[in-house]
Protein backbone atom coordinates (compact mmCIF):
# COMPACT_ATOMS: atom_id res chain seq x y z
CA UNK A 1 0.00 0.00 0.00
CA UNK A 2 1.34 3.76 -0.68
CA UNK A 3 0.68 6.23 1.92
CA UNK A 4 -0.80 9.68 0.04
CA UNK A 5 0.85 12.28 1.22
CA UNK A 6 0.00 15.77 1.22
CA UNK A 7 1.34 19.74 2.30
CA UNK A 8 -0.03 22.38 2.99
CA UNK A 9 0.69 25.78 4.42
CA UNK A 10 -2.40 26.35 7.20
CA UNK A 11 -3.28 30.06 6.05
CA UNK A 12 -4.27 32.90 7.72
CA UNK A 13 -7.52 34.49 9.17
CA UNK A 14 -7.38 38.34 8.57
CA UNK A 15 -10.84 39.21 9.45
CA UNK A 16 -10.25 38.08 13.53
CA UNK A 17 -7.00 39.51 12.92
CA UNK A 18 -7.77 42.78 11.68
CA UNK A 19 -11.12 42.73 14.34
CA UNK A 20 -8.11 42.08 17.07
CA UNK A 21 -5.80 45.20 15.53
CA UNK A 22 -8.84 47.29 15.91
CA UNK A 23 -9.42 45.96 19.25
CA UNK A 24 -5.88 46.88 20.59
CA UNK A 25 -5.25 50.03 19.09
CA UNK A 26 -8.49 51.56 20.60
CA UNK A 27 -7.56 50.37 23.82
CA UNK A 28 -4.18 51.40 23.62
CA UNK A 29 -5.73 55.60 22.82
CA UNK A 30 -7.71 54.84 25.70
CA UNK A 31 -5.06 53.37 28.29
CA UNK A 32 -3.59 56.57 27.20
CA UNK A 33 -6.18 58.50 27.82
CA UNK A 34 -7.26 56.71 31.14
CA UNK A 35 -3.60 58.00 32.42
CA UNK A 36 -4.75 61.71 32.38
CA UNK A 37 -8.01 60.87 33.70
CA UNK A 38 -8.36 58.26 36.23
CA UNK A 39 -6.78 59.09 39.70
CA UNK A 40 -6.39 55.50 40.30
CA UNK A 41 -4.62 54.05 37.14
CA UNK A 42 -2.46 57.59 37.64
CA UNK A 43 -1.54 56.00 40.79
CA UNK A 44 0.00 52.67 39.11
CA UNK A 45 1.55 54.25 36.46
CA UNK A 46 3.35 56.95 39.03
CA UNK A 47 4.61 52.81 40.59
CA UNK A 48 6.01 52.10 37.19
CA UNK A 49 9.45 52.86 35.95
CA UNK A 50 10.60 55.95 34.45
CA UNK A 51 10.21 54.47 30.21
CA UNK A 52 8.96 51.57 30.95
CA UNK A 53 6.99 50.32 27.90
CA UNK A 54 4.72 47.43 27.54
CA UNK A 55 3.04 45.34 24.79
CA UNK A 56 -0.20 43.56 24.78
CA UNK A 57 -1.02 41.44 21.65
CA UNK A 58 -0.64 37.97 20.06
CA UNK A 59 2.76 35.93 19.99
CA UNK A 60 4.94 35.97 16.98
CA UNK A 61 2.98 37.92 14.49
CA UNK A 62 1.33 40.20 16.38
CA UNK A 63 -1.36 42.76 16.47
CA UNK A 64 0.47 44.46 19.51
CA UNK A 65 -0.57 47.06 21.66
CA UNK A 66 2.63 49.16 22.52
CA UNK A 67 2.53 51.62 25.82
CA UNK A 68 5.19 53.61 27.17
CA UNK A 69 5.38 55.69 30.40
CA UNK A 70 6.58 58.99 29.26
CA UNK A 71 8.94 61.69 31.84
CA UNK A 72 5.53 63.44 33.14
CA UNK A 73 3.72 60.17 34.44
CA UNK A 74 1.05 59.34 31.90
CA UNK A 75 1.09 57.23 29.32
CA UNK A 76 1.43 57.43 25.56
CA UNK A 77 0.38 54.43 22.84
CA UNK A 78 3.13 53.99 20.58
CA UNK A 79 1.75 51.61 17.77
CA UNK A 80 0.76 48.32 16.71
CA UNK A 81 4.26 47.01 16.26
CA UNK A 82 6.65 45.92 18.53
CA UNK A 83 9.97 48.02 16.54
CA UNK A 84 13.95 47.70 17.74
CA UNK A 85 12.79 49.73 20.92
CA UNK A 86 12.87 47.02 24.03
CA UNK A 87 9.92 46.22 25.92
CA UNK A 88 10.38 45.70 29.70
CA UNK A 89 7.11 43.76 29.92
CA UNK A 90 5.26 41.59 27.16
CA UNK A 91 2.17 39.95 27.55
CA UNK A 92 1.68 38.01 24.83
CA UNK A 93 -1.23 35.44 23.87
CA UNK A 94 -0.12 32.23 22.81
CA UNK A 95 -2.56 32.31 19.66
CA UNK A 96 -4.78 34.56 17.94
CA UNK A 97 -7.79 32.33 18.58
CA UNK A 98 -6.71 32.91 22.08
CA UNK A 99 -6.86 37.14 21.64
CA UNK A 100 -9.69 36.77 20.06
CA UNK A 101 -11.25 34.52 23.29
CA UNK A 102 -10.49 37.50 25.64
CA UNK A 103 -11.28 40.60 22.98
CA UNK A 104 -14.64 39.19 22.47
CA UNK A 105 -15.11 39.00 25.93
CA UNK A 106 -15.83 35.10 26.40
CA UNK A 107 -12.90 34.76 28.35
CA UNK A 108 -11.31 37.74 31.13
CA UNK A 109 -7.89 37.87 31.85
CA UNK A 110 -7.65 35.87 34.82
CA UNK A 111 -9.31 32.89 32.95
CA UNK A 112 -7.15 33.11 30.14
CA UNK A 113 -3.96 33.14 32.10
CA UNK A 114 -5.42 30.49 34.34
CA UNK A 115 -5.61 27.94 30.89
CA UNK A 116 -2.68 28.85 29.66
CA UNK A 117 -3.23 30.97 26.78
CA UNK A 118 -1.51 33.81 27.82
CA UNK A 119 2.59 34.29 28.39
CA UNK A 120 3.98 36.88 30.39
CA UNK A 121 7.73 38.31 29.64
CA UNK A 122 8.98 40.67 32.60
CA UNK A 123 8.22 41.74 36.19
CA UNK A 124 4.88 39.92 37.56
CA UNK A 125 4.72 42.52 39.42
CA UNK A 126 4.61 45.11 36.76
CA UNK A 127 2.06 42.61 34.97
CA UNK A 128 -0.36 42.65 37.72
CA UNK A 129 -0.16 46.72 37.36
CA UNK A 130 -0.99 46.50 33.79
CA UNK A 131 -3.88 43.94 34.22
CA UNK A 132 -5.26 46.35 37.09
CA UNK A 133 -4.89 49.15 34.70
CA UNK A 134 -6.50 47.33 31.67
CA UNK A 135 -9.30 45.88 33.61
CA UNK A 136 -10.27 49.24 34.94
CA UNK A 137 -9.78 50.98 31.46
CA UNK A 138 -12.44 48.02 30.22
CA UNK A 139 -14.87 49.11 33.25
CA UNK A 140 -14.70 52.54 31.20
CA UNK A 141 -15.12 51.28 27.95
CA UNK A 142 -17.62 49.11 27.62
CA UNK A 143 -21.31 48.39 28.62
CA UNK A 144 -22.01 46.85 32.35
CA UNK A 145 -23.04 43.78 30.97
CA UNK A 146 -19.69 43.30 28.66
CA UNK A 147 -17.48 44.66 31.33
CA UNK A 148 -18.96 41.87 34.14
CA UNK A 149 -17.19 39.66 31.13
CA UNK A 150 -14.23 41.21 30.83
CA UNK A 151 -12.76 41.68 34.39
CA UNK A 152 -12.69 39.03 36.87
CA UNK A 153 -15.10 41.86 39.78
CA UNK A 154 -17.13 44.77 38.33
CA UNK A 155 -16.00 47.50 41.05
CA UNK A 156 -18.78 50.09 42.08
CA UNK A 157 -18.16 53.31 41.16
CA UNK A 158 -20.50 56.83 41.62
CA UNK A 159 -22.14 56.80 38.71
CA UNK A 160 -21.87 59.94 38.57
CA UNK A 161 -18.14 59.82 38.34
CA UNK A 162 -18.51 56.71 35.88
CA UNK A 163 -19.96 58.45 33.24
CA UNK A 164 -17.93 61.92 33.52
CA UNK A 165 -15.12 60.05 32.83
CA UNK A 166 -16.10 57.65 30.47
CA UNK A 167 -17.29 60.67 28.36
CA UNK A 168 -13.91 62.07 28.99
CA UNK A 169 -12.06 58.60 28.02
CA UNK A 170 -13.67 58.08 24.91
CA UNK A 171 -13.43 61.46 23.70
CA UNK A 172 -9.68 61.63 24.63
CA UNK A 173 -9.10 58.07 23.06
CA UNK A 174 -11.61 59.05 19.60
CA UNK A 175 -9.38 62.50 19.33
CA UNK A 176 -5.74 61.11 20.44
CA UNK A 177 -4.25 63.14 23.02
CA UNK B 1 0.88 6.38 52.58
CA UNK B 2 5.23 5.99 54.01
CA UNK B 3 7.18 6.18 50.94
CA UNK B 4 8.33 3.13 49.70
CA UNK B 5 12.08 1.94 50.06
CA UNK B 6 13.12 2.05 46.24
CA UNK B 7 10.78 3.83 43.74
CA UNK B 8 11.03 5.99 40.45
CA UNK B 9 8.64 7.99 38.35
CA UNK B 10 9.07 9.40 35.30
CA UNK B 11 6.60 11.00 33.08
CA UNK B 12 7.57 13.12 30.32
CA UNK B 13 3.86 13.63 29.22
CA UNK B 14 2.38 16.91 29.01
CA UNK B 15 -1.13 17.12 29.24
CA UNK B 16 -3.36 20.04 27.62
CA UNK B 17 -7.39 19.32 28.19
CA UNK B 18 -10.14 21.75 27.30
CA UNK B 19 -11.78 23.97 25.42
CA UNK B 20 -9.24 25.26 22.43
CA UNK B 21 -7.31 23.22 23.67
CA UNK B 22 -5.54 22.53 20.10
CA UNK B 23 -4.38 25.80 19.77
CA UNK B 24 -2.15 25.47 22.36
CA UNK B 25 -0.05 22.54 19.95
CA UNK B 26 1.51 25.37 17.36
CA UNK B 27 3.15 26.88 20.83
CA UNK B 28 4.69 24.09 22.28
CA UNK B 29 6.20 22.70 18.77
CA UNK B 30 7.79 25.96 18.56
CA UNK B 31 9.13 25.71 22.40
CA UNK B 32 10.56 22.38 20.92
CA UNK B 33 12.26 24.17 18.04
CA UNK B 34 9.87 21.98 15.73
CA UNK B 35 7.82 23.92 13.01
CA UNK B 36 6.80 21.30 10.39
CA UNK B 37 4.76 18.96 12.12
CA UNK B 38 3.53 15.40 10.04
CA UNK B 39 -0.07 14.57 10.80
CA UNK B 40 -0.95 10.76 10.89
CA UNK B 41 -4.63 9.77 11.45
CA UNK B 42 -6.46 6.31 11.51
CA UNK B 43 -9.63 5.84 9.32
CA UNK B 44 -12.11 7.14 12.05
CA UNK B 45 -10.15 10.07 11.88
CA UNK B 46 -10.30 10.55 8.34
CA UNK B 47 -14.14 9.62 7.63
CA UNK B 48 -15.12 12.41 10.61
CA UNK B 49 -12.57 14.74 8.93
CA UNK B 50 -10.97 15.40 12.16
CA UNK B 51 -7.51 16.68 10.53
CA UNK B 52 -9.33 19.92 10.08
CA UNK B 53 -9.49 21.37 13.78
CA UNK B 54 -6.02 20.99 13.53
CA UNK B 55 -5.39 22.53 10.66
CA UNK B 56 -7.43 25.31 11.61
CA UNK B 57 -5.34 25.61 14.82
CA UNK B 58 -1.99 26.10 12.98
CA UNK B 59 -3.91 29.25 11.06
CA UNK B 60 -1.93 32.24 11.40
CA UNK B 61 1.26 30.14 12.30
CA UNK B 62 4.66 29.57 10.88
CA UNK B 63 4.15 26.17 10.75
CA UNK B 64 4.14 24.04 7.46
CA UNK B 65 1.91 20.74 7.82
CA UNK B 66 2.52 17.38 6.56
CA UNK B 67 -0.42 15.04 6.40
CA UNK B 68 -0.80 11.35 5.82
CA UNK B 69 -4.15 10.05 6.56
CA UNK B 70 -6.34 7.07 6.73
CA UNK B 71 -3.44 5.23 7.75
CA UNK B 72 -4.89 1.45 8.27
CA UNK B 73 -4.79 -0.25 11.50
CA UNK B 74 -2.19 -2.72 10.96
CA UNK B 75 1.11 -1.06 9.67
CA UNK B 76 3.58 -3.12 7.52
CA UNK B 77 6.92 -2.54 7.70
CA UNK B 78 6.91 -1.17 4.79
CA UNK B 79 4.08 1.51 5.45
CA UNK B 80 6.51 2.33 8.51
CA UNK B 81 9.48 2.63 6.05
CA UNK B 82 7.60 4.82 3.65
CA UNK B 83 6.84 7.20 6.26
CA UNK B 84 10.51 7.35 7.81
CA UNK B 85 11.46 8.55 4.21
CA UNK B 86 8.70 11.20 3.64
CA UNK B 87 9.68 12.35 7.65
CA UNK B 88 13.38 12.42 6.18
CA UNK B 89 13.27 14.18 2.83
CA UNK B 90 10.15 16.67 3.74
CA UNK B 91 12.64 17.78 6.27
CA UNK B 92 9.68 17.42 9.07
CA UNK B 93 10.54 17.57 12.81
CA UNK B 94 7.75 16.22 14.84
CA UNK B 95 4.74 13.75 14.90
CA UNK B 96 1.38 14.50 15.46
CA UNK B 97 -1.07 11.41 15.77
CA UNK B 98 -4.90 11.75 15.57
CA UNK B 99 -5.80 7.91 16.22
CA UNK B 100 -5.13 5.35 18.49
CA UNK B 101 -4.51 1.62 19.53
CA UNK B 102 -2.54 0.82 16.63
CA UNK B 103 -1.73 3.94 14.77
CA UNK B 104 0.10 5.55 18.36
CA UNK B 105 2.36 1.95 18.08
CA UNK B 106 3.18 2.51 14.40
CA UNK B 107 3.89 6.25 15.14
CA UNK B 108 5.97 5.51 18.13
CA UNK B 109 8.00 2.90 16.19
CA UNK B 110 8.22 5.69 13.68
CA UNK B 111 9.10 8.11 15.81
CA UNK B 112 11.98 5.65 17.02
CA UNK B 113 13.52 5.35 13.47
CA UNK B 114 13.77 8.79 12.95
CA UNK B 115 15.29 9.59 15.86
CA UNK B 116 17.62 7.12 15.59
CA UNK B 117 18.67 7.43 12.33
CA UNK B 118 17.82 3.80 11.48
CA UNK B 119 16.38 2.92 8.11
CA UNK B 120 15.30 -0.50 8.98
CA UNK B 121 11.95 -0.53 11.70
CA UNK B 122 12.98 -4.61 12.80
CA UNK B 123 16.56 -2.99 13.49
CA UNK B 124 15.20 -0.40 16.03
CA UNK B 125 12.41 -2.93 17.47
CA UNK B 126 15.35 -5.50 17.83
CA UNK B 127 17.67 -3.45 19.62
CA UNK B 128 16.36 -0.89 22.13
CA UNK B 129 19.97 -0.39 23.20
CA UNK B 130 20.65 1.83 20.51
CA UNK B 131 17.46 3.83 21.63
CA UNK B 132 17.97 7.69 21.46
CA UNK B 133 17.75 9.18 25.03
CA UNK B 134 15.68 12.12 23.82
CA UNK B 135 13.27 11.18 20.67
CA UNK B 136 11.58 13.76 18.28
CA UNK B 137 8.72 15.86 19.24
CA UNK B 138 5.68 13.70 19.35
CA UNK B 139 1.52 14.64 20.17
CA UNK B 140 -0.85 12.73 20.52
CA UNK B 141 -4.45 14.33 19.83
CA UNK B 142 -6.79 11.61 21.85
CA UNK B 143 -9.63 10.18 20.66
CA UNK B 144 -12.82 9.51 23.16
CA UNK B 145 -12.06 5.69 22.07
CA UNK B 146 -8.93 4.69 22.80
CA UNK B 147 -7.16 1.62 23.97
CA UNK B 148 -5.31 3.35 27.07
CA UNK B 149 -2.09 2.40 26.11
CA UNK B 150 -1.46 5.68 23.63
CA UNK B 151 0.52 8.08 26.45
CA UNK B 152 1.98 4.72 27.53
CA UNK B 153 5.83 4.07 27.46
CA UNK B 154 4.73 0.99 25.60
CA UNK B 155 4.39 -0.35 21.75
CA UNK B 156 3.34 -3.80 20.24
CA UNK B 157 4.33 -3.83 16.95
CA UNK B 158 5.57 -6.72 14.28
CA UNK B 159 5.44 -9.31 17.27
CA UNK B 160 8.14 -7.22 19.36
CA UNK B 161 6.73 -5.60 22.55
CA UNK B 162 9.03 -2.30 23.29
CA UNK B 163 8.89 -0.51 27.07
CA UNK B 164 10.53 2.70 27.23
CA UNK B 165 9.49 5.92 28.71
CA UNK B 166 11.36 7.86 25.72
CA UNK B 167 8.26 6.49 23.85
CA UNK B 168 5.58 8.51 25.57
CA UNK B 169 4.56 11.28 23.64
CA UNK B 170 6.20 14.35 24.77
CA UNK B 171 2.16 16.20 24.44
CA UNK B 172 -1.12 15.10 24.50
CA UNK B 173 -4.05 17.26 23.46
CA UNK B 174 -7.88 16.88 24.40
CA UNK B 175 -10.17 18.88 22.49
CA UNK B 176 -13.73 18.21 22.07
CA UNK B 177 -13.17 18.68 17.97
CA UNK B 178 -11.14 15.74 18.00
CA UNK B 179 -12.70 13.52 19.94
CA UNK B 180 -14.81 11.61 17.11
CA UNK B 181 -17.81 10.00 17.35
CA UNK B 182 -17.28 6.10 18.81
CA UNK B 183 -20.33 3.52 19.52
CA UNK B 184 -21.22 3.49 22.67
CA UNK B 185 -19.61 -0.39 23.17
CA UNK B 186 -16.47 1.62 22.12
CA UNK B 187 -16.47 4.10 24.44
CA UNK B 188 -17.43 1.82 27.52
CA UNK B 189 -14.44 -0.87 26.03
CA UNK B 190 -12.22 2.51 26.72
CA UNK B 191 -13.83 2.91 30.30
CA UNK B 192 -13.41 0.28 31.53
CA UNK B 193 -10.33 -0.40 29.95
CA UNK B 194 -9.11 2.48 31.75
CA UNK B 195 -10.58 1.45 34.85
CA UNK B 196 -8.77 -1.91 35.16
CA UNK B 197 -5.37 -0.62 34.52
CA UNK B 198 -5.87 2.27 36.37
CA UNK B 199 -6.92 0.29 39.43
CA UNK B 200 -4.36 -2.42 39.09
CA UNK B 201 -1.90 0.02 38.86
CA UNK B 202 -3.27 1.42 42.47
CA UNK B 203 -3.65 -2.10 43.52
CA UNK B 204 -0.94 -4.49 42.82
CA UNK B 205 3.03 -4.45 44.01
CA UNK B 206 5.13 -2.70 44.28
CA UNK B 207 3.38 0.81 45.09
CA UNK B 208 4.64 4.07 44.00
CA UNK B 209 2.75 6.54 45.39
CA UNK B 210 2.77 9.04 42.05
CA UNK B 211 2.27 6.75 40.05
CA UNK B 212 -1.14 5.79 42.30
CA UNK B 213 -2.32 9.33 41.76
CA UNK B 214 -2.61 9.18 37.83
CA UNK B 215 -4.39 5.20 38.61
CA UNK B 216 -6.58 7.36 40.69
CA UNK B 217 -7.76 9.82 38.75
CA UNK B 218 -7.79 7.19 35.73
CA UNK B 219 -10.39 5.29 38.05
CA UNK B 220 -12.46 8.58 39.16
CA UNK B 221 -12.80 9.87 35.69
CA UNK B 222 -13.28 6.19 33.98
CA UNK B 223 -16.22 5.75 36.54
CA UNK B 224 -17.83 8.91 36.07
CA UNK B 225 -17.82 8.82 32.44
CA UNK B 226 -18.79 5.04 32.19
CA UNK B 227 -22.29 6.17 34.50
CA UNK B 228 -22.76 8.88 31.77
CA UNK B 229 -22.08 6.84 28.94
CA UNK B 230 -24.85 4.87 29.43
CA UNK B 231 -27.05 7.61 29.64
CA UNK B 232 -26.02 10.05 26.97
CA UNK B 233 -23.55 8.21 24.82
CA UNK B 234 -23.00 11.05 22.48
CA UNK B 235 -22.83 14.03 25.30
CA UNK B 236 -19.09 16.12 25.08
CA UNK B 237 -18.37 15.99 29.00
CA UNK B 238 -18.21 12.02 29.17
CA UNK B 239 -16.31 11.69 25.63
CA UNK B 240 -14.08 13.99 27.98
CA UNK B 241 -13.72 12.29 30.61
CA UNK B 242 -13.04 9.09 28.85
CA UNK B 243 -10.31 10.23 26.86
CA UNK B 244 -8.65 11.78 30.48
CA UNK B 245 -8.95 8.58 31.83
CA UNK B 246 -7.50 6.40 28.90
CA UNK B 247 -4.32 9.31 29.20
CA UNK B 248 -4.28 8.85 32.94
CA UNK B 249 -4.12 5.31 32.37
CA UNK B 250 -1.36 5.71 30.21
CA UNK B 251 0.88 7.66 32.38
CA UNK B 252 0.03 5.40 35.25
CA UNK B 253 1.14 2.59 32.94
CA UNK B 254 4.47 4.40 31.65
CA UNK B 255 7.29 1.70 31.24
CA UNK B 256 6.31 -0.71 33.43
CA UNK B 257 6.00 -4.15 32.70
CA UNK B 258 2.24 -5.91 32.26
CA UNK B 259 0.77 -6.38 35.13
CA UNK B 260 -0.60 -9.61 36.17
CA UNK B 261 -4.34 -8.79 35.24
CA UNK B 262 -2.72 -7.39 32.04
CA UNK B 263 -1.27 -10.82 31.41
CA UNK B 264 -4.38 -12.95 31.95
CA UNK B 265 -7.18 -10.45 30.05
CA UNK B 266 -4.28 -10.58 26.92
CA UNK B 267 -4.48 -14.92 27.28
CA UNK B 268 -8.12 -14.65 28.08
CA UNK B 269 -9.23 -12.49 24.80
CA UNK B 270 -6.76 -14.31 22.72
CA UNK B 271 -9.31 -17.13 23.12
CA UNK B 272 -11.45 -15.18 21.03
CA UNK B 273 -14.96 -15.36 23.64
CA UNK B 274 -14.30 -12.32 24.44
CA UNK B 275 -12.51 -8.92 24.01
CA UNK B 276 -9.70 -7.77 25.66
CA UNK B 277 -11.73 -4.86 27.63
CA UNK B 278 -14.42 -7.04 28.70
CA UNK B 279 -12.15 -9.65 29.68
CA UNK B 280 -10.48 -6.51 32.26
CA UNK B 281 -14.28 -6.21 33.01
CA UNK B 282 -14.76 -9.19 33.86
CA UNK B 283 -11.52 -9.88 36.19
CA UNK B 284 -11.54 -6.84 37.90
CA UNK B 285 -13.57 -7.51 41.12
CA UNK B 286 -12.58 -10.83 41.06
CA UNK B 287 -9.07 -10.03 40.97
CA UNK B 288 -9.25 -7.07 43.49
CA UNK B 289 -10.94 -9.66 46.18
CA UNK B 290 -8.60 -12.58 45.63
CA UNK B 291 -5.25 -10.32 45.07
CA UNK B 292 -5.71 -8.80 48.28
CA UNK B 293 -5.69 -12.55 49.94
CA UNK B 294 -3.04 -13.91 48.13
CA UNK B 295 -1.10 -11.21 46.27
CA UNK B 296 -0.76 -8.67 48.43
CA UNK B 297 -2.86 -5.98 46.74
CA UNK B 298 -4.89 -3.29 48.14
CA UNK B 299 -7.74 -2.93 47.12
CA UNK B 300 -8.65 -0.48 49.75
CA UNK B 301 -6.65 2.13 48.50
CA UNK B 302 -9.19 2.21 45.54
CA UNK B 303 -12.59 2.87 47.34
CA UNK B 304 -12.70 6.33 47.59
CA UNK B 305 -11.61 6.86 43.93
CA UNK B 306 -14.70 3.92 43.56
CA UNK B 307 -17.65 5.37 45.80
CA UNK B 308 -15.82 8.80 46.89
CA UNK B 309 -15.12 10.18 50.17
CA UNK B 310 -17.83 10.32 52.27
CA UNK B 311 -19.04 6.60 52.13
CA UNK B 312 -15.29 5.56 51.97
CA UNK B 313 -15.04 7.11 55.40
CA UNK B 314 -17.59 5.84 56.90
CA UNK B 315 -16.25 2.42 55.75
CA UNK B 316 -14.11 0.82 58.32
CA UNK B 317 -10.87 -0.30 57.42
CA UNK B 318 -11.00 -3.95 57.76
CA UNK B 319 -13.94 -3.69 55.53
CA UNK B 320 -13.11 -1.16 53.01
CA UNK B 321 -11.17 -3.92 50.60
CA UNK B 322 -14.03 -6.07 50.63
CA UNK B 323 -16.19 -2.90 49.96
CA UNK B 324 -14.23 -1.91 46.69
CA UNK B 325 -14.43 -5.44 45.03
CA UNK B 326 -18.17 -4.98 46.17
CA UNK B 327 -18.36 -1.60 44.14
CA UNK B 328 -16.29 -3.08 41.20
CA UNK B 329 -18.96 -5.95 41.05
CA UNK B 330 -21.76 -3.84 40.88
CA UNK B 331 -20.60 -1.25 38.38
CA UNK B 332 -19.83 -4.16 36.18
CA UNK B 333 -23.34 -5.88 36.88
CA UNK B 334 -24.98 -2.27 35.96
CA UNK B 335 -23.15 -2.06 32.73
CA UNK B 336 -24.17 -5.55 31.88
CA UNK B 337 -28.05 -4.24 33.00
CA UNK B 338 -27.39 -0.97 30.27
CA UNK B 339 -26.12 -2.77 27.73
CA UNK B 340 -28.33 -5.35 27.10
CA UNK B 341 -25.85 -7.80 28.49
CA UNK B 342 -23.15 -7.22 25.61
CA UNK B 343 -20.81 -6.19 28.36
CA UNK B 344 -20.31 -9.52 30.27
CA UNK B 345 -20.21 -9.93 34.10
CA UNK B 346 -18.77 -12.95 35.00
CA UNK B 347 -16.59 -15.48 32.92
CA UNK B 348 -19.97 -17.38 32.36
CA UNK B 349 -21.49 -14.32 30.54
CA UNK B 350 -18.84 -14.51 27.95
CA UNK B 351 -19.08 -18.35 27.33
CA UNK B 352 -16.27 -19.76 28.45
CA UNK B 353 -15.52 -23.18 28.95
CA UNK B 354 -14.09 -25.20 31.74
CA UNK B 355 -11.03 -26.44 29.66
CA UNK B 356 -10.60 -23.28 28.01
CA UNK B 357 -9.96 -21.49 31.62
CA UNK B 358 -7.78 -24.37 32.56
CA UNK B 359 -5.80 -24.14 29.78
CA UNK B 360 -5.57 -20.14 29.91
CA UNK B 361 -4.98 -20.74 33.76
CA UNK B 362 -1.67 -23.39 32.86
CA UNK B 363 -0.22 -20.91 30.10
CA UNK B 364 -0.71 -18.37 32.77
CA UNK B 365 0.96 -19.80 35.66
CA UNK B 366 4.02 -21.46 33.24
CA UNK B 367 4.61 -17.78 32.17
CA UNK B 368 4.97 -16.73 35.54
CA UNK B 369 6.67 -18.22 38.14
CA UNK B 370 5.61 -16.14 40.97
CA UNK B 371 1.71 -17.44 41.19
CA UNK B 372 1.26 -20.53 43.47
CA UNK B 373 -0.29 -23.59 41.30
CA UNK B 374 -3.68 -23.20 41.38
CA UNK B 375 -4.11 -19.46 42.09
CA UNK B 376 -5.21 -18.58 38.50
CA UNK B 377 -7.86 -21.75 38.39
CA UNK B 378 -9.19 -20.20 42.01
CA UNK B 379 -9.55 -17.19 40.38
CA UNK B 380 -11.29 -18.01 37.53
CA UNK B 381 -13.53 -19.65 39.71
CA UNK B 382 -14.34 -16.19 41.68
CA UNK B 383 -14.75 -14.46 38.36
CA UNK B 384 -16.70 -17.84 37.00
CA UNK B 385 -19.71 -16.16 38.70
CA UNK B 386 -21.14 -19.04 40.66
CA UNK B 387 -18.22 -20.87 42.69
CA UNK B 388 -17.11 -18.97 45.48
CA UNK B 389 -13.32 -18.42 45.90
CA UNK B 390 -12.82 -21.46 48.10
CA UNK B 391 -10.15 -19.26 50.26
CA UNK B 392 -13.08 -17.41 51.60
CA UNK B 393 -14.62 -20.61 53.28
Amino acid sequence: MNVTYREIKPGKKPVKRAYLAVMLWFMGRAVQAASRVDRAIMDEVADLPDDFVFALGVAERGPWMVVGRRSDGALSYRGRAIGDDPVDLKLAFKHLEAGFLTFTFRENTPVATARDRLNVDGEVAHACAVVRIIDRVQVYLLPKPLARLAVKRYPRWPLLRKCVHRTRIYWRALLGY
Amino acid sequence: MPLPDRMQFNCPVKLICGRRALEHIPYELATRNACRPLLLSDENAHRENRSRAFVDALRETDHTLGLVEALPAKASREIVSELAAIYRDRDHDALVVMGAGPLMDMAKILNLVVSTGQDDPGAVTSDMAGMASRLKPMVLIAPAAASAYEASGRASIHGADLRAVGLMPDLVCIDERTLGAPGQEALMATGITALALGAETVMARPKNPLGDIYGVNAVQMAVAALHAVERLPDAVTPRMHLAGAAVMAGCALADRAPGRMERIARRLAATGRTSYSEALGILLPAAADFGERHWDWSPADLLRALVGLDRAASTPPAQQAMSTASALKTLVNDLFCHTAGRIPRVLDDAGFTREELDSVAASVETEDRAIAPGAIARLFQAAWGVVPDPARQ
